[in-house]
């Protein structure tokens, strides 16, 4: 019997410490799994570029639109403008030690100046280079005066949360210029109408050759969302191409578990090198479209196309026919080295290739490009672009304390081997004495959190504490009554409670 | 007798199941829904004694001091231990501090997110936030999570950074501020504020305004920065060069074989980058006789970057430089560009241009240039804290993987000083403290940059950096760890794209 109740105790045990345990061992498992998603959606009427020679081309975007979603710590977003440069444009900006007002002013005036020169002038002498047959040298990067800010009007950006400087909507509207004639009306003597009449004929003018009208909406919300639109009436450089209206949109969301990132970008009437007025190339409509809805775990859904609609020709080199206008197959020849073809990406998500997580919708565009006998692409224009990329998975982080390797400190010493670029590279420590072992001193808890209760169900659970007190008593009372009645402490009441049920229960 | 005992075991037997039944019965009445929360109180323990607490002991010296963020107590010391004080112990300080609580510590990022500027401000927050992340799933620093909050600034917008400033400061109450490097030269006015307030500022690079003469970070007394000091930068780079056109001249691949010895610089007429150059010059022709600065180019505004570069660089190559210094990276980049342009091809030194503005904007002209990493190590470098910087990116934020650069890397070692430091104060988290224990830092290796150490008057704590070589839109390390007068160590011609060591 007493070897039988030591197994029972010793499988209880067993069991008991199995479940402690696990239960310990959940408690302190040291991998967090966590929702990562990482959303990104841009659109573009137009981007100017240059092969220069392995770099990214050059980022002048025109009509852009982003939109950017990412979680754990959920945020989002992007912007919407006529322009967007790239990250060396933007360094080169004056630090702005004596900005006024009226310097940003004057500043904001002359960069728009200066990025149509630019725009008009490096567009005419690669488009009329390479009707000569000739390569067009590369363009030197524009960099407009701007002393106080990089933002020209026609920008909107938004973010979640905000900032003191970015908020969760903001629109920036060129069309709403009659506010200024009001402005104006009411008081011709005020700041604000002194400000209109001085900016908007200058900045109509600087920028008209890129842009002639356009609005720009973006918002941002907690879900976490953002939306990004850009309107452009009137845009192009005036001989290569141009565009009657462009709407470009960039969404991204989480929506219950999934990642949805969109993009569009619609062109309508776009002419190609008008020549005395006429155009060689005409497309009534250009659609495109890339979408991405992704959930951890299970495999994307992603569609990108292009639609074009309305082609219409004239003096090209060569006929348009069905065959031809198969995207896949487009490449015309506009004459005097100018070669219009689709292309696959537009590569202004990423290529995708970096990240095996990252999907990728692409939906390409169309390349207005100069043919170049030498081979290389030279410069080009790209007219309509659209992707989005997504990336959500469940990542797995391993936070166990690292292992201690008997060669720390790991500042590594000159390595004999050739290496490869950021992480393919493996660099030995060599020349590194080893060294003894960590010694660490005690973790410390500086607080703790205590946490009071109270029962919220009806009277009788809130009493439970004294009303379960005096039954557990009775209870107490009649197993000692039941099991131990004639020990000294427990015969008086036991006797009571005898004579109590002899008179009151039994009879 | 028997009948007795077993009348006693079955009674104990029924005595055991009604007890047990009771027992379950009442776990059953009270379950969790009949239950509500009144209230919960966030207690502060007393701190530790001094002779119990975490990290190096006072006593102990020289050794290097070892960091890994996550393992207990966060640090250790190496051989006979670190020599850290620290400062603050033993206080009855708990909680007071702005931004601290007894559950948490509220720190404040400035980074630029404006359209373009999101570019470089982006990856400097991603990373920053990805520390923040993986620092409060293991349980935040000894229990107090941080709480990141974001503000932005136009990255040459001195009014905004200094409204940023305030604006975490005076409304959202941080008790620290860090990363905030990507505005360096519109940070004057923001640095004058912090310092004013007495609010910390910790990151991997310099936040320095350029009105400020900042060589010496002894003027910015709450500021840390874990990144090379410029002294020894300039050195290293005058080094370097030298070395480089040693090994052309060898070739005869100088422009102007006669005068192998003859330089220039450029710089933009920020008073950082002005100061570099003369530093540049100073110890360039202190080199010997035949060394000579022979041109010292400073860019008055931005648009001369693009409009005067070509006239510099035939200035310079009519000069018959046979190499350049380039303060900036903004410079290097427009700087190669033209001198391609004018057919001037010579070896280029630049400051900090470890970053997807080189790579990405500049394509073939820079191809061969080098540059520094501001003495924050590689990402191929082997040790448990990188491995943690490539687990935790990849996780959270995997373009910092590939693109691993000065504002991924910077950013990961500004946080880890940070958590080093209020990990070394624990409940006495006080700004004074933070700035006493990272000013006082012998030879703290973090594992992924060059050994720190720091003074009262010295904040800048690193005297090495790597050289890196640009090839293919790509850097590629060309060199171990170089300090200034040391012997120049170099690894690999591969990569160079023909431009040779």
């Amino acid at each position: 019997m007493i070897g039988r109740r030591s197994k029972r105790a010793a499988a209880a045990a067993g069991v008991a410490g199995v479940a402690l345990a696990a239960l310990v061992g959940s408690a302190s498992a040291t991998v967090l799994t966590q929702t990562v998603a990482d959303g990104a959606a841009v659109a573009f009427t137009l981007r100017p570029a240059y092969d220069a020679g392995g770099a990214d081309p050059l980022k002048l975007y025109v009509g852009y639109t982003q939109a950017n979603v990412t979680t754990p710590e959920p945020e989002a977003d992007g912007q919407a403008s006529w322009y967007n440069l790239g990250i060396l444009e933007t360094g080169l900006f004056l630090p702005p030690e004596s900005c006024t007002p009226e310097k940003n002013l004057q500043a904001t005036l002359d960069g728009g100046e200066d990025l149509q020169t630019w725009l008009a002038s490096s567009l005419e002498s690669a488009v009329a280079t390479v009707q000569q047959g000739q390569v067009p040298g590369p363009p030197t990067v524009p960099g407009p005066r701007h002393a106080c800010t990089e933002r020209f009007p026609g920008f909107a950006q938004s973010r979640y949360p905000a900032t003191t400087t970015i908020l969760e909507r903001d629109a920036d509207n060129y069309l709403d210029k009659p506010t200024a004639a009001q402005a104006c009306r009411e008081d011709p003597a005020s700041p604000t109408c002194g400000y209109y009449k001085q900016f908007w004929p200058t900045l109509r003018d600087a920028t008209g050759a890129a842009v002639q009208q356009g609005s720009f909406f973006t918002q941002s919300t907690n879900r976490p969302s953002q939306r990004s639109e850009a309107l452009l009436l009137g845009a192009g450089d005036g001989l290569a191409v141009t565009i009657g209206t462009a709407r470009t949109t960039s969404s991204a969301r989480l929506e219950g578990g999934a990642l949805i990132v969109e993009s569009s970008s619609n062109l309508d009437d776009i002419c190609f090198v008008a020549v005395a007025g006429v155009c060689t190339l005409r497309i009534d409509h250009l659609r495109q479209e890339a979408r991405v809805v992704k959930r951890a775990g299970s495999a994307a859904q992603r569609s990108a196309g292009t639609v074009l609609t309305g082609v219409h020709g004239t003096g090209l080199a060569q006929d348009l026919d069905a065959e031809t206008l198969g995207l896949n197959a487009l490449d015309l020849d506009l004459g005097g080295s100018l070669r219009l073809s689709a292309v696959s990406q537009s590569g202004s998500c990423g290529s995708g290739r970096t990240d095996p997580s990252v999907v990728l919708a692409d939906a390409g565009g169309l390349l207005l490009s100069a043919k170049n006998p030498q081979g290389g692409q030279g410069g080009s224009i790209m007219i309509g672009g659209a992707c989005a990329r997504a990336r959500i998975e469940l990542a797995s982080l391993d936070l166990g304390e690292p292992a201690v390797e008997a060669r720390e400190p790991t500042v590594p010493g000159e390595s004999p081997v050739a290496e490869s670029p950021a992480l393919t590279v493996s660099v030995s420590p060599g020349g590194v004495a080893p060294i003894g072992p960590v010694a660490l001193g005690p973790a410390r808890t500086v607080s703790r959190t205590v946490t009071h209760y109270v029962l919220k169900d009806s009277l009788a659970w809130r009493t439970a504490p004294y009303w379960g007190t005096l039954l557990g008593l009775i209870l107490m009372v009649a197993l000692a009554c039941r099991f131990a009645p004639d020990k000294p402490v427990v015969a008086p009441v036991s006797g009571a409670v005898d004579r109590f049920a002899r008179r009151f229960l039994r009879g | 007798m028997s009948t007795a005992a077993g009348g006693t075991t079955r009674g104990a037997r029924a005595a055991c199941v009604l007890v047990a039944l009771a027992l379950l019965s009442s776990c059953a009445a009270f379950q969790p829904g009949r239950v509500a929360v009144d209230r919960q109180v966030v207690e502060t323990l007393p701190p530790l004694s001094a002779s119990t607490g975490p990290g190096p002991s006072a006593s102990a010296s020289a050794g290097p001091q070892v960091f890994v963020p996550g393992r207990s107590g966060g640090t250790g010391t190496v051989g006979n231990g670190g020599s850290a004080s620290r400062p603050g112990v033993g206080k009855a300080n708990y909680s007071s501090a702005p931004g601290v609580e007894a559950d948490s510590i509220k720190l404040g990022i400035i980074v630029p997110m404006d359209g373009p500027a999101a570019e470089v401000g982006k990856p400097l927050y991603r990373t920053t936030q990805a520390y923040v992340n993986v620092l409060n799933a293991r349980g935040g620093i000894l229990g107090r999570k941080v709480e990141l909050v974001l503000q932005t600034a136009c990255i040459n917008c001195e009014d905004e950074n200094l409204l940023a400033a305030k604006a975490l400061v005076e409304q959202k109450h941080v008790f620290a501020v860090v990363n905030a490097y990507m505005n360096t030269y519109a940070f004057g006015a923001a640095i004058n504020y912090l310092n004013q307030k007495k609010v910390p500022l910790v990151q991997g690079w310099t936040g320095i305004g350029p009105e400020r003469q900042s060589w010496d970070a002894g003027q910015t007394p709450w500021s840390v920065y874990f990144t090379v000091r410029n002294d020894d930068a300039v050195r290293i780079y005058a080094d370097w060069l030298d070395t480089v056109m040693t090994h052309w001249a060898k070739a005869g691949k100088l422009p102007f074989p006669e005068n192998p010895h003859w330089v220039a610089s450029i710089s933009l007429d920020v008073s950082q980058d002005r100061r570099r150059s003369m530093e540049f010059k100073k110890v360039w022709e202190a080199k010997g006789s035949g060394y000579k600065v022979v041109k010292q180019a400073f860019i008055a505004a931005q648009e001369e970057a693009v409009t005067r570069m070509d006239s510099l660089m035939a200035g310079m190559k009519d000069a018959k430089a046979n190499g350049v210094l380039s303060a900036s990276n903004i410079t290097m980049v427009f700087g190669m560009q033209a001198a391609a342009r004018q057919s001037w091809k010579v070896p280029w030194v630049s400051k900090s241009a470890w970053g997807r503005a080189a790579t990405d904007n500049c394509g073939a002209a820079c191809d061969g240039g080098y540059t520094d990493n501001n003495g924050w190590g590689w990402a191929g470098i082997d040790s448990p804290q990188m491995r943690q910087y490539l687990a935790a990116m990849r996780a959270y934020y995997p373009d910092g993987v590939t693109y691993a650069d000065a504002q991924t890397l910077g950013g990961w070692i500004g946080m880890m000083a940070f958590e080093y430091g209020a990990t070394q104060l624990g409940a006495d988290l006080t700004r004074q403290g933070l700035i006493d224990v990272l000013g006082n830092l012998r030879n703290f290796d973090t594992g992924i940059g060059a050994p720190v150490t720091t003074s009262p008057g010295d904040h800048l704590g690193m005297r090495k950096l790597m050289m890196l070589q640009i090839c293919k839109n790509s850097f590629w390390r060309v060199s171990g760890w170089l300090s200034a007068g040391a012997p120049v160590s170099h690894v690999s011609t591969k990569g160079d794209c023909g431009w040779g060591y």
